[in-house]
């Protein structure tokens, strides 16, 4: 471009402006550079519509189609489903059982975050494993996911080549109504594969010993030691503090927590004595010297920290698995869940899970198909009762 | 401890990163690209890397990349800036005001191309001087904010806002209310400490509080495009001068020698200073440089002096405020202040931890690319000047509907949000208002950047204080940084004396558009 430009011979003095022949290269090379940042601008939202399989395939309009009217007329309307299996079953025999043609992991984050690597590592191994083609992964940030969701909701309902990347977040903000009106149980919920878990932290010059000497200080006043964490209120690490408080019979309220802007925050405003005690995850916390885990909230040891006795162990109820799974739309056949909670079960048992997940500091975790749907409402339940007192359920 | 940082040849990776083909090619088409939108008239470096973040987002770069490409912008258009001011007598933006003094007379005298010279050569010392000033400083300054907590980050962030509401505009008064505007933008969102959503009504999308991207397009991309029409409608015109040779003699150059290694030093120590930016530099540096070697009363009258000063003064603030941007996540400027934004977006929050010691990959690539952005800049500069002025001859009628369409494509690509249109056509009109009310529009960026961080932080000491707010002046550090604010609020009556009487009034005017 620069090279037509060169061409121009005319010297740079007195040019009065309207001499329009010695301006028209000029223009061409501004239109020529607008245009390539335009068509590199517009490149994004292109892939994206590339990758939205809305639009069925010529190849699969039997099944899709079918799926589509049932699901607009009533996502969770049962004789529908079935309506929507008797025509896959009489169209769909020589193509065998669902397998969807252009999969997609819809991360409800920017990249780099938890739901982003649950997309990306859990979706990387359906092609891997050759049970799907490439899983698309597309970020759609905003809400805390609820962008995404109503999105979803609204828009894709039906969807059968969609997941959707999940955590206890997930089921905090559905508890705590954050999604527009959406309910937890107008989605299908696949499975969690792999868990975090929650940790409760001093600093290693801490006067607290062991948790049971944290809990005895708690109990006597309830107001002497501030708690804080790498979430909001109403988040995933206050949470952790209200369970346990729960379990304890303390009003949660009289206990001061600090909200960070994430769990590296709260480690340096922990170290440095600003609060006195974190609630984190092990695997933001492995490694540290700097910091005591008083206890892990699950029911058995962490390979990475076999010297810290967990919740369970020391005779309390409360765990807090951070567990990281997918969810699908509520209008997904039956067909196609069954694929898919076959699909992420296979991946469950394989090496490279295994794999991917020590990597991450992820424990073993199974809860797949109608278990998980089961807990997931379960804990979305859980975490509305906890949710109330607080005014964290939004009108 | 400096001498160990030098020893850490953590630079030298940086360059490692910083020179694959890829990397270098970004940095000549972000310098080419910046020079092109300094030379374009009013068209200045926040809304270059404004408008530039969103398509860089869409092009799929790593961060790496994405940080070198729009340091390079940022560089290109300070270049591109002081080529318009010398030539036609417009600055390109606002830190290059000061060049236009002596610069534009040089031109008039027929030796435009020696003025283009000494600052291409200026602004090339000055940013490697900077670049090294940078290494020695950052990296143990930013040591220390990892004891920084929550009373402290409270205390920064308002020394922030104190020096940039005195400092932006002529006004302290409109600073003050520029900033506090921002900060009542960044209360949008969900609030941390009580997990309630504050002012998204009913949209999902503001949850997460508005997107400083959005806002500073519609403040300086929307809100520029809205003056230059109204000029044009007036018919502003313009006169070029020649520049035929682009070189300067020896003689010349020893000559500059000595301003352009103050105008440095100035310009690097005033970028040190939170929430001042190369604007402030240029003006404090060539008043100093005046009332030093001004013995023959030539300055303003085409001496060369009087712009190697301000030139290799507003480059050097450019690397000085990224001392305070990396170490404690003080933007010095609004091109900064977007900057800070992008590393934010990045995951790379500096101020609350240690970024030299936490993603020295990424930290240390930026400043390498800026060596490397300087030598491109030189290199290009001098062959290609003239066709960088050749820019100028595109009409406004094609020109400003391009920025828009460009800001728009960009805006959209960023989320596919029609809303994020919306805020940004919003923020146009609002920007139009206050540059016509001479409100400065960067405390603005700043107030909504940093806003958040005030308010957190000044609730987080409170709740782990229970209440007390002695803990805003418990400690050496804290109570340095309430003198420094009370400072600072005094600080424009201290400039003042420094700086030469007829530049005054030339600040004012400038400061109303940084």
């Amino acid at each position: 471009m620069l090279v037509s430009g060169g061409t121009l011979t005319t010297k740079l003095g007195v040019q009065p402006r309207e001499t329009t022949m010695s301006t028209r290269p000029l223009r061409m090379l501004a239109i020529l550079l607008a245009l390539a940042l335009a068509i590199t601008a517009c490149s994004s939202s292109d892939d994206a519509a590339e990758s939205d399989p809305d639009a069925p395939s010529a190849d699969e309009t039997g099944d899709e189609g079918a799926a589509d009217s049932s699901a607009d007329a009533a996502a969770d309307d049962e004789p529908a489903d079935q309506a929507a299996e008797t025509t896959e079953d009489d169209a769909g025999d020589a193509m065998g059982p669902f397998t969807p043609e252009s999969p997609e992991c819809v991360a409800p984050a920017d990249a780099g975050g938890g739901w982003d690597f649950t997309c990306r590592s859990i979706g990387g191994l359906f092609e891997d494993l050759g049970l799907t083609k490439n899983v698309v992964v597309t970020n759609q940030p905003g809400g805390g996911g609820g962008v995404a969701f109503s999105d979803i909701a609204a828009n894709r309902s039906d969807n059968s080549e969609l997941v959707i990347a999940a955590s206890p977040a997930t089921a905090i903000r559905f508890a705590q109504n954050q999604y527009g009106g959406l309910e937890a149980d107008q989605f299908r919920w696949i499975g969690a594969i792999g868990a975090d878990f929650g940790v409760v932290a001093v600093p290693d010059d801490s006067e607290f010993e062991s948790f049971d000497q944290l809990i005895e200080a708690v109990k006597a006043d309830p107001t002497s030691i501030v708690f804080g964490g790498g979430s909001p209120v109403g988040g995933q690490d206050h949470f952790k503090v209200l369970l346990l408080s729960k379990e304890l019979g303390i009003d949660p309220a009289e206990i001061p927590w600090v909200a960070y802007d994430g769990g590296g925050e709260a480690q340096n405003a922990l170290l440095g004595g600003e609060i006195q005690v974190a609630t984190l995850d092990v695997s933001e916390t492995i490694g540290n010297e700097n910091l005591r885990i008083l206890t892990v909230m699950a029911e058995d040891r962490m390979a990475g920290m076999p010297d810290v006795p967990t919740t369970r162990e020391l005779g309390y109820e409360t765990i807090f698995p951070i567990w990281r799974g997918l969810l699908a739309p509520g209008g997904m056949s039956d067909e196609a869940y069954e694929f898919w909670v076959d699909a992420i079960g296979q991946i469950e048992a394989s090496p490279e899970w295994a794999a991917a997940r020590e990597e991450n500091g992820l424990e073993p975790l199974r809860l797949i198909g109608d278990d998980f749907q089961t807990f997931a409402l379960q804990a979305v339940a859980d975490f509305k009762d906890l949710s109330e007192p607080f005014g964290l359920i939004a009108e | 401890m400096l001498a160990a940082t030098l020893l850490n040849f953590n630079l030298l990776d940086g360059f490692a990163a910083a020179i694959t083909p890829t990397n270098i090619g970004l940095a000549l088409v972000g310098c080419l690209l910046g020079t092109l939108i300094g030379v374009l008239p009013g068209i200045g470096p926040i809304t270059g890397v404004a408008i530039l973040f969103p398509i860089t987002l869409s092009l799929g770069l790593d961060d790496a990349a994405t940080l070198i490409l729009l340091a390079s912008v940022y560089y290109g258009s300070q270049y591109g800036g002081s080529t318009t001011s010398i030539l036609l007598n417009v600055p390109g933006e606002a830190s290059s005001v000061v060049t236009t003094l002596d610069g534009y007379q040089m031109a008039r005298q027929g030796r435009a191309g020696q003025a283009l010279a000494i600052a291409a050569i200026g602004s090339f010392i000055a940013g490697t001087g900077s670049v090294i000033g940078l290494m020695l400083f950052g990296p143990p300054l930013s040591a220390v904010t990892t004891e920084f907590q929550s009373p402290e980050k409270f205390m920064v962030v308002l020394l922030a806002f104190a020096t940039v509401s005195s400092l932006a505009g002529a006004n302290i008064a409109k600073g003050l209310l520029a900033v506090t505007f921002g900060v009542m933008l960044a209360t949008v969102g969900t609030d941390l400490q009580t997990g309630v959503n504050r002012f998204t009504f009913g949209q999902l999308k503001l949850q997460e509080g508005m997107d400083f991207v959005i806002i500073a397009i519609g403040l300086f991309a929307v809100s520029e495009v809205l003056t230059l029409l109204e000029d044009t409608l007036r018919g502003d015109a313009v006169v070029f001068q020649k520049a035929e040779r682009v070189w300067i003699t020896f003689k010349e150059f020893t000559e500059s020698l000595g301003a352009i290694i103050r105008g440095s030093l100035i310009g690097f120590f005033v970028g040190l200073l939170p929430g001042t930016g190369a604007s402030v530099a240029g003006f404090m540096s060539y008043g100093l440089e005046k009332r030093l070697s001004d013995t023959e009363g030539t300055f303003g009258h085409g001496d060369i002096r009087g712009v190697a000063s301000p030139e290799s003064a507003n480059n050097a603030a450019a690397g000085g405020s990224l001392v305070p941007l990396l170490t404690l996540g003080i933007p010095g400027s609004g091109t900064t202040a977007v900057m800070l934004g992008i590393l934010i977006s990045m995951g790379i929050r500096p101020g609350s931890g240690n970024v030299f010691a936490e993603t020295p990959e990424l930290i240390w690539t930026l400043i390498a690319s800026m060596y490397i952005g300087n030598l491109i800049l030189l290199l290009l500069n001098f062959p290609l000047v003239k066709l960088f002025v050749k820019i100028l001859e595109i009409p406004p009628w094609f020109l400003m509907p391009m920025i828009l369409i460009i800001s728009y494509i960009g805006v959209y690509s960023v989320n596919n949000s029609t809303l994020d249109i919306t805020i940004m056509t919003l923020f146009g009109v609002i920007g139009f208002l206050c540059r016509r009310l001479a409100i400065p529009l960067a405390p603005i960026l700043m107030g909504l950047i940093l806003g958040d961080d005030l308010e957190q932080n000044f609730r987080r000491s409170l709740v782990a204080s229970k209440g007390e707010y002695s803990t805003f002046v418990s400690g050496w550090l804290n109570v340095g940084l309430l003198v420094m604010v009370v400072l600072v609020l005094f600080l424009p009556q201290i400039l003042s004396k420094l700086r030469g009487s007829n530049v005054k009034d030339e600040f004012a005017d400038a400061g109303a558009e940084v």
